[in-house]
């Protein structure tokens, strides 16, 4: 096709705006998806609908404790009372939520209370959804550097390297798992950082949560290893409701990594997780996502509409919580992973690359809530749109006038690939601190015509030098990515990327 | 959606303005204008006052202005020397507004204009009843601002004011508005037609007879100025009306291909101050400047907003936003560039600097953009903070004490978007009026 693409070039005297045509020649035809396969295994999967019943089904289903499902309920009562919010840049139609089912599971693997891991060890993985993994490249076997907690749908089934961390007192294992082994743990930290009813999806995830993380960091411990979660949605019409919940002690340090996808349906899937992260006294967080769900078909339909509560809090003084993501899959994003700077001296980061192309919706950002003395927050945000798609950044850096001497410096540059699509910023800020200094610039480019042709002078092509333009535009935030990560967001933001150019 | 649920104080106030509304509407004979103000009386029945749940609402508090119920009612006798004491001490052609209604009497002999410019008062126009449509052409867009909409249901003066082709109107228009009654309502709609390649400077002022006054009064203005092709239009805005007072003022311009529309706001009155310029660039190669000058003690609230849309090729806006915010004072500052897909070349660059003097002040500030053409240039920036210690040390250290030198350094800081003003005679008069509101600024 790229080959195709060349001959035309030659041919005619194609003026500059014929570019776009082949970009869009080369989007219609090209399939640039590549974890959409689907993996055929025995699932458990709980008819469509959401009530009471099917909460408590879930909880039973799970063996939780009374508590976990009071606190279902609770948030079952407190979503049914609000309304699907609609103020994001993204148009979507109302969601049936009727239409999904609520939970989904491998059957074997499915016991996640039942089996005692203890004394069976790991319970054996279903061999399609190892597989599955294998093909992602997601080393469930635990043969790698990185702790691994993979989550097929509405369930964990297999979380690698935990007793080597065990023996240092770090706590790595599947939400589920969490709520019966250390109950106390997680009632005294869920919905602390994003209580119940904050938004309409963080209260029907906390209804009806699937699995997740659980994350517990003790006391000056330096965590040696990467910690990271596989999030992989399989059966169709399932939301998957992740809730994921980060503990870092006084002193201690983690990096936790988390990766996901999807495979192709034709039905738009529900991702709503909630994540929260709380960080002691002089600890450190460092949590980085690459966000690939499936963005859909050519006019996105079928994609995941992905609408997360990210939220952290820097509980004590000069702790540091730093957000990294790169989000390139998905219809629809929603999505502000946020920092309460409550310690004196704290500090928050974000750095985001988020890519859109086709009819791809991305309203991402982050909140910076100063509340101690000298917090110090920098945002910054690369949004880069091709295609028809709309990106935005939205974000909130406020202030409160306790926040003596904050400081914040916020940098959102978006760059447009085509004249079809958009980029917007609509950051809002709010200082109540005399003391405080914030600073904010955005600017909006696109691909210059000397750049590209400065590059092909010099014998590059227009594909690699649009990659390596592209990857300089977010060489800040890549370079904030582990590693191994940098090098995958790379090789992702080239694969969406791929056909957009001509 | 279901029906908002409106406070007592609220409905009440509601009320009274519709009721104000359907009184002047027995006053009038044209029955066109008296179905738009029908129509209008709808719409605010149902919308009421927006609430700081409203987006754009969320910063600005109207819980003092609800409050109290402003009535519209005669203006009181000036002498002309209570009036020139108001005038520049540059040439002007004055037009006088007392209490929100024009007198005759009070301002400069229009008559006397060039030729090629006309001048008629809201009566003369609405007694037409085909020309009253000029000064309500674009409904729909001013129904959209909760003040607008309040304008629409209640403004009974104002003017019309139309320069032709290639004409250039040496003397600026001084529209001087002066509130003297308490509690006085004033609704004013205007509207000026500046025509190909016609070229004019609007300046704007105000203010209170009695600087001092207690009771409230609510200045509420909606003017549309179509800038024709090449025409050049100035505009300098001082609101300085006495510290108990509301004013709300939004200002739709249309600008046609190579014209030129520059526009300055200076605010240093009012309880709350809330100045609207929603933009229009509907031609090619279009330039725009909207600047600002705000300063804010106790409790005062200022609040500036631009909404600047580029809809064709080769535009250039720029903006300017200053604030300097002392005691218990806030901030408000909302710009957004909206480029259309077919705005190739466009360059909009919105800048946005504040600086904060007490620890009660705060600053909010929404520098929006919205990009759907990629072959643009498009900037925002904003910073908030306080004087920094170094800049006092070095003036110290060359022998300027303290308190001088933060005068010094909030008077640079605030007068910058003057330095716009291509006119030295304005400028002058400008930054007098700023450097005496930054006099009453306890440091």
């Amino acid at each position: 096709m790229v080959e195709a693409a060349k001959i035309t070039d030659l041919t005619h005297d194609a003026p500059f705006e014929s570019q776009y045509e082949e970009i869009d020649e080369l989007l219609s035809k090209k399939q640039f998806y590549k974890e959409g396969f689907i993996t055929n295994t025995n699932v458990e999967t709980f008819a469509k609908g959401i009530n009471e019943d099917v909460v408590r089904a879930i909880s039973e289903k799970k063996n939780e404790p009374q508590w976990m499902l009071d606190f279902r309920l609770k948030a079952l009562k407190v979503w049914q009372s609000m309304e699907e919010p609609h103020w994001a840049k993204a148009e979507y139609e109302p969601l049936d939520y009727q239409d999904y089912s609520y939970y989904s599971a491998p059957e074997c693997g499915s016991c996640a209370g039942e089996c005692n891991t203890d004394e069976a060890g790991e319970p054996e993985i279903d061999p399609e959804v190892a597989k599955a993994f294998a093909e992602l490249g997601v080393p469930i076997e635990g043969n790698s550097e990185v702790a691994v907690d993979a989550i097929f749908d509405s369930i964990s089934v297999s979380t690698t390297k935990r007793e080597e961390l065990a023996k240092l007192g770090i706590i790595f294992c599947s939400f589920s798992e969490a709520v019966q082994d250390y109950p106390d743990l997680v009632q005294k930290y869920i919905a602390t950082v994003v209580p119940v009813g904050d938004n309409y999806f963080a209260a029907l995830n906390s209804a009806v949560a699937s699995d997740g993380t659980f994350v517990y960091v003790p006391e000056g411990v330096h965590c040696p290893i990467e910690l990271s979660t596989y999030f992989r949605i399989n059966e169709a019409k399932t939301g998957q409701f992740e809730r994921t919940i980060l503990i870092a002690e006084k002193g201690s340090y983690v990096s936790y990594l988390e990766g996901c996808s999807a495979p192709v349906r034709d039905t738009y899937q529900l991702h709503a997780a909630v994540v929260e992260v709380i960080v002691h006294e002089d600890a450190e967080v460092k949590y980085s996502t690459v966000q690939n769900w499936y963005p859909g078909d050519e006019d996105c339909h079928g994609g995941i509409l992905n609408f997360v509560t990210k939220r952290g809090i820097c509980e004590g003084d000069n702790s540091k919580l730093s957000w990294t993501q790169a989000e390139t899959g998905s219809a629809i994003t929603w999505k502000y992973p946020s920092c309460i700077l409550k310690g004196d001296n704290s500090i928050g980061e974000f750095y985001s690359v988020a890519l859109t192309n086709r009819h791809q919706q991305a309203d991402t950002g982050t909140k910076m809530i100063h509340i101690g003395k000298n917090t110090k927050s920098t945002i910054i945000s690369k949004g880069l749109s091709a295609g028809f798609s709309d990106n935005t950044y939205r974000g909130l850096v406020k202030i409160l006038p306790s926040a003596e001497g904050a400081r914040n410096f916020t940098q959102c540059d978006s760059m447009l690939i085509g004249d079809k699509c958009g980029a917007h910023t609509f950051p809002y800020i709010e200082v109540g601190n005399s003391s405080a200094q914030m600073e904010h610039e955005a600017t909006t480019s696109r691909i210059g015509e000397d750049q590209l042709f400065y590059c092909q002078q010099r014998g590059i092509s227009e594909q690699d030098a649009i990659s390596m333009i592209v990857n300089g535009f977010c060489k800040d935030v890549f370079s904030e990515l582990p590693l191994e990560f940098a090098q995958e967001a790379e090789e992702l933001l080239a694969i969406s990327l791929e056909g957009s150019v001509g | 959606m279901e029906p908002r649920k409106i406070s007592p104080v609220v409905q009440q106030a509601v009320d009274h303005y519709i009721d104000q509304s359907q009184t002047l509407n027995q006053h009038t004979e044209n029955q066109s204008l008296q179905s738009l103000r029908a129509k209008a009386q709808m719409l605010f029945a149902d919308r009421a006052f927006p609430t700081q749940k409203d987006e754009d609402w969320q910063y600005t508090k109207l819980r003092s202005f609800t409050q109290n119920h402003f009535k519209s009612q005669p203006a009181k006798h000036l002498t002309l020397e209570q009036v020139n004491q108001f005038l520049p001490d540059f040439p002007v052609t004055k037009v006088v507004f007392v209490d929100g209604w024009f007198n005759e009497a009070l301002s400069d002999d229009l008559g006397a204009l060039p030729k090629q410019a006309s001048f008629e008062s809201y009566a003369d126009v609405t007694e037409q009843t085909g020309d009253f449509h000029k000064l309500y052409e674009h409904e729909d867009d001013v129904a959209k601002e909760p003040f607008g909409l309040l304008n629409s249901c209640l403004a009974a003066d104002g003017f019309f004011f139309e320069l032709e082709a290639n004409a250039t109107l040496e003397t600026p228009l001084f529209i001087l508005h002066i509130q003297t009654n308490a509690l006085q309502s004033v609704q004013v709609r205007n509207r000026i037609d500046v025509d190909e390649n016609a070229e004019m400077t609007i300046v704007e002022r105000y203010v209170s007879l009695d600087p001092n006054q207690s009771e409230a009064a609510f200045t509420n203005v909606v003017t549309q100025i179509d800038v024709a092709k090449y025409a050049r239009v100035r505009q300098i805005i001082m609101q300085e009306q006495h510290e108990n007072a509301f004013y709300f003022n939004n200002q739709y311009v249309f600008q046609q291909d190579h014209s030129n529309f520059i526009t300055f706001f200076g605010s240093t009155g009012s309880l709350i101050s809330r100045h609207q310029n929603h933009l229009w660039m509907n031609g090619e190669h279009i330039e725009t400047e909207q600047n600002s000058a705000c300063l804010a003690r106790n409790n005062q609230t200022v609040d500036s907003r631009t909404d600047t849309q580029h809809n064709d090729v080769w535009g250039l806006s720029q903006q300017l936003h200053k604030y300097v915010l002392a005691d218990s004072s806030t901030g408000v500052f909302n710009g957004m560039i909206r480029v259309d897909q077919k705005a190739q070349k466009t360059d909009g660059q919105m800048d946005n600097g504040n600086l904060i003097l007490s620890n009660k002040a705060r600053m909010d500030t929404k520098p929006q953009l919205e990009i759907y053409a990629d072959d643009v240039k498009c900037s925002h920036g904003s910073a908030t903070g306080q004087i920094d210690d170094k800049q006092i040390f070095y003036m110290q250290a060359r022998g300027i004490n303290k308190s001088d030198a933060i005068r010094i350094i909030t008077h640079a800081f605030l007068l910058e978007p003057t330095e716009s003003i291509s006119n030295d005679g304005i400028r002058a008069w400008v930054v007098s009026r700023l450097s005496n509101g930054l006099e009453k600024i306890n440091h």
